[in-house]
């Protein structure tokens, strides 16, 4: 009895001593002890249950302070101290960056801190050296904190983890929650482009993305700078959004010594936490620019870009030339001659075919020297120009009406193609080409427009290769019959088709003039679309009345002057609605595109000068934060644009994106060897020179002070 | 769109309102305040001497640190043997951590052996607003002109470890020897560690 009980007492102790054995060396591998510290408990744990050589793993030091006591985040803010890990780890093995939780905002009084409440997780990437030989793999830390809450404690833990060594990292599954609460705490990174300026004791924090943007029109966004004792923390400063850009105005730290040239950056709003890098923007340096130069204008949805699409499309135009009711007809008697010309049927096409590419492209080149000549007199030509886009919604929809059959383009050439009879040899091949093009006018004028319309918006050499696409397009049968013969017979026969083919191409040119009355309304604004489609009503009204004129053998004065009357209604309309876009998208946002500065040359200035007009400089350039959010917040507004309008102030904005030496001679004239510098003349003063942040206050205090009261 | 006016009237008013900000090279912020021994002391009054403040509260692990280690006291010894008025204030509001009485604050002087030339109780915080201390130990040099040459932490080691004091680049007391061998002084600003001053909300 007593035997079998010593037996059992045992088995039972050495069940029990093998259970323990287990369960510790389970445990004491992945977690380390808690180590208790005055408000605080602190403990290392590890991922992985094995590690390997040459291989990385995670570990995560995790602090428990009690409830209401915070640590801090690697910029503390006002006051505390970020907390710190110093690594004892076997040679040749290294320890990452702390990946700092999302930080919280604590206000203490005046001052404000960042840091954690709660179980707060730093996790730390370690890795292994790759000729790691040992069985087993020690990681020791000393970590260091401030515990806040109203009053600190410092304190510090030792802690330590020994991990068995494999083949393999293998993680263990009773980390996997710990980890995973953790990796919920973290950021997300992201590499938007970020930049930062310090300028008149104001730092700029300028982040380009939509993202970014849709963040910042939350009004729970806040943006943690991860540099200490660079802007304040308490204030919340002004955060503004143009586009796709946030702008972070806040005042420098007024214990600011100095900064690194990049800086973590985190984004937070209810909806995420981004983390990102931002990076101070030196003088002249034009990298990060074209990242975040900003786009004022509304942007029309892009026109295409991809160039081998366009031309396909071009080609497919310029073939769909041929089913049109003008050239149809001429296009199957060719066909049939052609294809019983014999042997020089193919040099035949080739010529013809040169001389309907060539004559397409001497269409282009005119509209291309119209082109510059317009960007001479300092009309652009850019759909961001709501001119053009009304002009152009106007042009399509009168293609449409035309294509509708509400009335017909009469041309002249139409006779002169007519009668004359082609030569023969290359030279005759060539000039029906030409005619070709030319007779065709009356059904191609309205396809001619569309690719105007298209090509006038992009660059020479793409609006040259369309046009010949288009050429070639509208060649093609002809090639194709040189080469086969056979398709000649397999033409369909004229008839009545061909008019209704026209009349269905009517319905894209419709919706493309409905796209760019939508593009125009986005720009301007409801009113003014109204008085576009205003003036849309009135030019198709002007269109059928001439339709009708022209179905009159003896069209009647009367008839005429109605036709012109109409015609001035409708531009006068169009001019209306142009004038009227200014009020409504001034108002709505930063982004207005219509410009009020002229460029400035020192020629200019003294011109303004003699003649006595007041005159406001604006030096400005793309890589300066601070100058766009100048611009954006007390230049490009409704009231400072209508303070310059009331008291006639020409506003001249130079360039100094590439350093202009002229601009740097006038800045120097100033003492000043960068950018931004306002300088406001007014007649009789001596120059003012603004301060280099703007807020529409100041312009207006230094503009209202010279207007007698 | 309102909150676009909202976000432009916040940056006019950032701006246009005067900063209270103690700014180096510029007239130091006046002050009046009484001292534990119920003497007034005003700026004005040390015109032609050197001045150190001090922002303290003695249960601060940071301000701990400098005492415990007698890197404080010393400095005190070392500064006032050269005629300068080593002022240490406290900005705690009452019934917060380091908020003393005047005998609290004697005794405390007395207790830990420090050397100030006064202790100043400036528990309404008006004198910590105005030269925008925000913790303790927060120091700064003004020099005989009562401009101010030096703001920030007492050195380059922002922790609150007695071992650092020794290993630390002493910001504070090489502009203060700046400042009274009349030398330019290097590092006029640094970062001010430490607790956050108690002020009354």
């Amino acid at each position: 009895m007593s035997a079998t009980k010593s037996w059992l007492t045992l088995l039972s102790n050495a069940l029990l001593a093998f259970a323990l054995l287990l369960s510790s060396s389970a445990a004491a591998q992945v977690a380390s002890a808690v180590v208790e510290q005055p408000q605080l408990r602190a403990q290392l744990l590890s991922e992985a249950q094995q590690v390997a050589a040459g291989e990385r793993f995670t570990v995560a030091v995790k602090l428990m302070p009690d409830a209401g006591w915070h640590t801090y985040w690697v910029n503390p803010g006002d006051s505390g101290l970020a907390t710190t890990l110093a690594w004892q780890l076997p040679a040749g093995s290294e320890a990452g960056a702390i990946q700092w939780p999302i930080a919280h905002k604590f206000r203490i009084g005046p001052l404000a801190n960042y840091g954690f409440e709660g179980d707060t997780y730093l996790l730390t990437d370690i890795a292994v050296p790759a000729d790691y030989s040992a069985s087993d793999y020690t990681l020791a830390v000393r970590a260091d904190w401030l515990v806040c809450e109203d009053y600190c404690i410092p304190g510090f833990a030792e802690l330590s983890v020994t991990l068995p060594v494999g083949a393999e990292t293998s993680l263990a599954p009773s980390q996997r929650d710990s980890f995973a609460s953790a990796r919920a705490q973290l950021p997300e990174r992201a590499d938007w482009p970020a930049a930062f300026d310090i300028q008149a004791k104001q730092v700029t924090i300028a982040v380009r993305h939509a993202d970014a943007a849709a963040m910042a029109s939350d009004d729970s966004f806040y943006a943690f700078v991860g540099a200490g004792e660079l802007v304040e923390h308490a204030t919340d400063g002004t955060v503004f959004v143009s586009d796709d850009t946030v702008f972070i105005q806040r005042p420098q730290n007024t214990f600011y010594s100095g900064v690194a040239d990049t800086i973590p950056l985190l984004l937070v709003s209810d909806q995420r936490a981004v983390l990102l890098n931002a990076t101070q923007q030196a003088k002249g340096q034009a990298l990060n620019v074209k990242g975040l130069a900003v786009n004022a204008a509304v942007k029309p949805p892009a026109p295409l870009t991809n160039l081998p699409l366009m031309l396909l499309f071009a080609v497919l135009g310029g073939l769909m030339l041929n089913l049109m009711p003008c050239v149809f007809p001429v296009l199957s008697l060719k066909a049939l001659s052609m294809a019983n010309s014999g042997d020089q049927r193919r040099s035949h096409a080739l010529w013809y075919s040169a001389g309907v590419i060539i004559s397409f492209l001497a269409i282009a080149a005119v509209l291309l020297a119209l082109r510059a000549t317009g960007a001479a007199l300092g009309w652009g030509f850019q759909l961001q120009n709501p001119w053009l886009i009304a002009a152009m919604a106007l042009l399509f929809t009168a293609i449409g009406l035309n294509l509708s059959g509400l009335y017909q383009v009469a041309t002249r050439l139409m006779g002169l193609g007519g009668s004359s009879q082609p030569e023969h040899g290359p030279r005759g091949s060539f000039a029906t080409g030409v005619l070709a093009v030319v007779v065709a006018s009356p059904c191609t004028a309205p396809f001619m427009g569309v690719a105007l319309g298209f090509a006038i918006v992009q660059p020479p050499l793409v609006a040259l290769s369309v046009f010949a696409a288009l050429g070639f397009g509208l060649a093609l049968p002809f090639l194709l019959i040189a080469w086969i013969p056979a398709l000649a017979k397999r033409l369909p026969r004229p008839g009545q088709w061909m008019e209704r083919f026209k009349q269905w191409m009517a319905v894209p040119m419709y919706l493309t003039a409905v796209w760019l009355i939508w593009v125009f309304g986005r720009q301007t604004g409801v009113d003014s679309m109204a008085l576009l489609l205003i003036a849309a009503v009135l030019m198709a009204t002007m269109l059928w009345w001439l339709g009708l004129r022209q179905l009159q053998p003896q069209p009647s004065i009367t008839g005429g002057l109605l036709t012109l009357a109409l015609m001035s209604l409708s531009l006068l309309a169009l001019a209306a609605s142009l004038q009227f876009a200014q009020a409504p998208s001034k108002t709505a946002t930063a982004a207005d595109s219509e410009q009020n500065w002229q460029p400035w040359s020192a020629a200019k200035l003294s011109e303004l000068q003699q003649a006595g007009q007041p005159v406001f400089v604006n030096m400005t350039a793309d890589w300066c934060i601070t100058c766009l959010a100048n611009e954006k917040v007390a230049l490009d507004t409704a009231a400072t644009r209508a303070l310059f309008a009331e008291h006639t102030i020409a506003y001249l904005k130079g360039d100094w994106t590439l350093q202009d030496p002229a601009i740097t001679e006038y800045l120097g004239q100033f003492s000043r060897n960068g950018v931004p510098l306002y300088v406001l003349y007014w007649p009789g003063q001596e120059p003012q020179i603004l301060p280099q942040l703007l807020t529409p206050a100041i312009v207006r205090e230094h503009i209202t002070q010279f207007v007698s009261p | 769109m309102l909150k676009q006016l909202l976000t432009l009237l916040t940056a006019a008013l950032i701006t246009t309102s005067a900063w209270a900000t103690p700014e180096i090279g510029q007239p130091a912020p006046a002050f009046t305040v009484i001292d534990s021994k119920g003497v007034t002391h005003s700026l004005s009054d040390f015109a032609g001497k050197t001045v150190v403040l001090e922002w303290t509260n003695h249960d601060c692990p940071f301000v701990r640190k400098h005492y415990e280690t007698d890197n404080m006291q010393s400095l005190q010894r070392e500064m006032t043997g050269q005629g300068v008025v080593w002022l240490s204030v406290i900005s705690s509001a009452p019934g917060t951590q380091g908020f003393v009485s005047s005998a609290q604050a004697d005794q405390l002087t007395a207790d830990r052996n420090a050397a100030p030339t006064a202790v100043l109780l400036d528990s309404d915080g008006v004198m910590g607003r105005a030269y925008d201390a925000r913790v303790t130990p927060h120091m700064y040099v003004i020099d005989s002109n009562g401009v101010l040459r030096y703001a920030g932490g007492i050195d380059s080691l922002p922790t609150a470890k007695h071992e650092d004091v020794a290993k630390a680049d002493p910001y504070f007391a090489t502009a203060a020897r700046a400042v009274l061998a009349g030398e330019t002084v290097e590092r006029s600003i640094s970062r001010p560690y430490g607790c956050t001053v108690k002020y009354a909300d």
